[in-house]
């Protein structure tokens, strides 16, 4: 469906230098940079995959979102979506593809909602059948109709985002690119959004691209995530997997009557420990919960215990970590 | 070819109709435009009025002569503001990530570009135009033959396209150097200014220039001058309304090759 | 005082800085100012080549005062209508309120940044091109030359607070921010900035002497080509003086309105 390979981007960028002189100087002697947006990227995406496109700001993730549309040409490296290059092909390519970009809209702002979707009825010729079909579908998801004869600008927040959806998938495309479609919704927004992406994605089998900052959405949606840093590919594997790699311990938490100062146990790090309450981190691969627990029970009388999962915050936190 | 046809001109209505809609939602914002233009463009007559009435004529051309020029000035000017404004604003397009849009629809870019708003409020430009315009002809005693009618409306034409081509010029700078559309205001300057009295008032070089590298000649100041059979350096048998329309078209197609060429660069780079 | 004048030059500085980060747009604001002075000179040269009887005043008086014009027209760039507007639109307004500053001396000295690197980038590359190729002569005498500054000190005044008024007008109808097309409009016509108003009839000269524009460009410029000698250029600053008085009653009491408006409905 989507194969990419050793795919990079090259942009130059001119560096500004502080005050007055240095807003002179950069008239006059521009400081230019090369810098490499996307670095030797592959992967490839099948269809009805909901795959999590993840990093950083400024971790390439845009740039590998327009090059995947046509919109950008890659320095080098080869894209093929169902077969087709997208530089050489883009009308072609385009007339399958859906795109919701959370912070920008692409709906008319001063008319009533349901001009904006007359107008892409129109540029993408859909047939009245489907685009009645798409709509009444959408319209028990999402509740569309209640907002059709209103202008874009009266909508909330959530509502738009509603509206941005059906407009990127009323020409029933393959592939979804969705950046942030939950920013700054709350939580009731964000619900009902992910409850419609992943029936959509059930119901016409497309391919969704899911780039988020919300933790959740990925936690809910995405069976599949490829993490991506300073314009290289981190990981790419299922959510579990990357979750054991990365970050392969648990945390234990444990309430005592009296935390010793000088507890100490064996296999496990200390964290965090309070007057009576202790954090300890452990390698599930090296010890079993049930052994360091047994373990610290020579030492201290624990009154309560509790075993956290690490999850994918973790897992984020520890490759960000690692780039600053 | 049919098919095809029939679906960018679906298209080219639903924008129209879009764009009505939009400005019908600020009907106030009509007042300002209307005080504002009428304002500009009779203000503008009337400052033209108090030189020639002071001064007696202009390089040989007299009072109503100049307002004949100045008014078709006035009117492809409106004509550029009601279908092609948005070659003014290329580089806030890009800043705002519009061409990314763009690009994401199964149509030609180009197309989308020039369809993509049409902007009634430029009546309020042409209005004063079309008015001042029967003012002239009604001083020069113009002759309402057919020849002559058909020669207004392919002149109109050509005007527009020559101007529209010179904004998608200096507008297609911004897909190889960033800018907020400073140029584009400049362009709109130098055009008011000098399509509004005859190019005979500059050195032999300048108006080779404003003939043929900057063809702002043949938009009020070649045909006027043929219609009041007035001598210029550009003395071709030929006629001027057709010139007009050619140079427009030429250029036209130039400025689109142009502009294409920078959406290519634009997507090679991105902004 | 020292304390508060360096902060407000501070909004002078961002400006500018801010300003150099458009180079391209600083060159293309010289080359539009070059290209009307050009085309400007050539009007008059062909306006006056049978006319050598004209009393008002000479050909090469009439350039100096349309070159000295344009020039003025580039370090008058005004753009606190832009952004009263774009501030009220996008409702930033009510958060710059809670500043701890006077909003309109801060927009202030945010146009006069503007000016500064107009006249640095626009005004002395073209006046040295003026004088050097069109030999644009400097005032009669040094005298005449400062009170020309004088004046135009004076005219930015004026262009600025009637630029202020007007743009308060978005506070109550944000869909009228067009209006100040209307005024910009107004000055060009009125102000004597490209025709002088000695060429329009009595009347018009008589009514525009009792309105504020004419004191915008045509006294400074009569000043620079000694139209107007040294009595009458006291008098005309005086009336000068007279109109920022009168101008910056009117806007304190706009602007206390607004201020109002702003604080109860929270923009």
């Amino acid at each position: 469906m989507i194969v990419v390979k050793n795919l990079s981007k090259e942009f130059l960028v001119i560096k500004k230098s502080p005050g007055f002189s240095g807003a002179l100087k950069s008239i006059f002697f521009p400081d230019k940079k090369i810098v490499h947006a996307i670095d030797n990227v592959s992967f490839s995406i099948n269809r009805g995959e909901i795959v999590g496109y993840i990093g950083p700001n400024g971790a390439g993730k845009s740039t590998t979102v327009k090059i995947l549309c046509g919109i950008l040409h890659p320095t080098s490296g080869t894209i093929l979506i169902n077969g087709l290059d997208p530089q050489k092909k883009r009308q072609e390519i385009v007339r399958n593809i859906g795109t919701v970009f959370g912070q920008r809209t692409q709906l008319y702002w001063d008319i009533r909602l349901g001009e904006s979707f007359e107008l892409l009825r129109r540029i993408y010729r859909i047939d009245n059948e489907t685009y009645n079909h798409n709509l009444s579908v959408m319209n028990e998801m999402l509740q569309i109709n209640e907002l059709i004869d209103i202008p874009v600008r009266q909508l909330s927040l959530g509502q738009r985002m509603r509206g941005d959806l059906v407009a990127a998938f009323l020409h029933s495309p393959k592939i979804i690119f969705l950046d942030e479609p939950t920013i700054g919704l709350d939580i009731q927004g964000k619900k009902s959004i992910r409850k419609f992406i992943k029936n959509i994605n059930r119901l016409n089998k497309a391919t969704i691209i899911l780039t988020t900052h919300d933790l959740d959405d990925v936690e809910e949606l995405c069976n599949r995530l490829i993490i991506i840093n300073k314009g290289r590919i981190v990981e790419d594997g299922g959510l579990k997997q990357i979750i054991n790699k990365i970050t392969p311990y648990r945390l234990l938490i444990v309430d005592a009557e009296k935390i010793p100062v000088n507890f100490k146990t064996e296999n496990c790090e200390i964290v965090k420990s309070e007057l009576n309450r202790i954090h300890l981190k452990f390698d599930k691969n090296k010890i079993t919960a049930s052994q360091l627990i047994a373990q610290i029970s020579l030492q201290i009388k624990i009154v309560d215990l509790s075993v956290k999962e690490s999850d994918i915050e973790d897992v984020i936190e520890n490759i960000y970590g690692q780039s600053v | 070819m049919f098919r095809w046809l029939k679906h960018y001109i679906s298209v080219t209505n639903c924008f129209a109709r879009l764009a009505i809609q939009r400005q019908m939602e600020y009907p106030t914002f009509l007042f300002g435009w209307i005080a504002g233009n009428f304002l500009q463009w009779f203000g503008g007559l009337w400052l033209i009025q108090t030189i020639m009435s002071r001064f007696g004529d202009l390089a040989g051309w007299k009072a109503e002569q100049v307002i004949f020029i100045y008014s078709l000035s006035v009117i492809s000017h409106g004509l550029v503001v009601i279908f092609f404004l948005q070659t003014w604003v290329i580089g806030q397009m890009i800043i705002v990530g519009e061409f990314d849009r763009i690009l994401l629809r199964p149509m030609d870019s180009f197309f989308l570009f020039i369809v993509r708003n049409i902007n009634f409020v430029g009546i309020t430009d042409a209005i004063p135009g079309i008015i001042i315009f029967f003012h002239a002809c009604s001083l020069v005693k113009f002759h309402w033959s057919f020849v002559n009618i058909v020669n207004i409306g392919l002149i109109l034409i050509g005007a527009t396209l020559i101007r529209t081509a010179l904004y998608m010029l200096v507008g297609s700078i911004s897909f190889w150097k960033i800018n907020r559309d400073a140029l584009s205001v400049l362009m709109m300057h130098f055009q008011q200014q000098a399509t509004s009295y005859p190019i005979s008032i500059y050195p032999y070089s300048l108006q080779v220039i404003f003939t043929f590298l900057i063809p702002i000649g043949f938009i009020s100041f070649y045909p006027a001058s043929q219609f009041f059979g007035i001598g210029t350096i550009l003395d071709i048998p030929f006629n001027f309304s057709f010139a007009t329309l050619f140079m427009g078209v030429i250029f036209f197609f130039l400025a689109s090759y142009v502009f294409t060429t920078g959406l290519k660069k634009y997507e090679s780079v991105g902004n | 005082m020292w304390q508060s004048l360096k902060a407000y030059s501070y909004f002078t500085k961002i400006r500018i800085i801010n300003n150099f980060a458009y180079s391209f747009e600083i060159m293309a604001r010289f080359v539009s100012n070059f290209l009307v002075l050009v085309i400007t000179v050539f009007i008059w040269k062909a306006a006056y080549k049978n006319n050598v009887g004209i009393a008002e005043v000479n050909q090469e008086q009439m350039i100096t005062y349309s070159i000295i014009s344009i020039l003025l027209v580039s370090i008058y760039s005004v753009r606190v209508d832009r952004i009263v507007n774009e501030r009220v639109r996008e409702g930033f307004i009510a958060i710059d309120f809670m500043r701890p500053i006077n909003l309109i001396v801060g927009w202030f000295f945010d146009d006069i940044g503007t000016s500064i690197d107009s006249f640095l980038l626009t005004l002395l590359p073209l006046l040295i091109f003026s004088i050097a190729i069109i030999k644009v002569p400097l005032p009669a005498n040094l005298t005449a030359f400062m009170l020309f500054l004088a004046s135009v000190f004076l005219s930015y005044l004026i262009l600025w607070i009637i630029t202020a008024m007007t743009s308060m007008i978005a506070f109550w109808f944000i869909e009228l921010g067009n209006l100040s097309f209307v005024r910009s409009q107004l000055i060009r016509i009125l102000s004597g900035s490209f025709v002088p108003l000695w060429f329009f009839p009595k009347v018009v000269q008589k009514v525009s002497a009792f309105l504020p524009f004419v004191y915008i460009y045509q006294v400074p410029l009569s000043i620079y080509i000694g139209k107007i000698n040294f009595q009458q250029a006291l008098q005309s600053m005086l009336i000068q003086v007279v109109w920022i008085l009168i101008l910056i009653f009117l806007l304190s009491l706009i602007w206390k309105k607004a201020c109002r408006m702003v604080t109860v409905q929270g923009g």
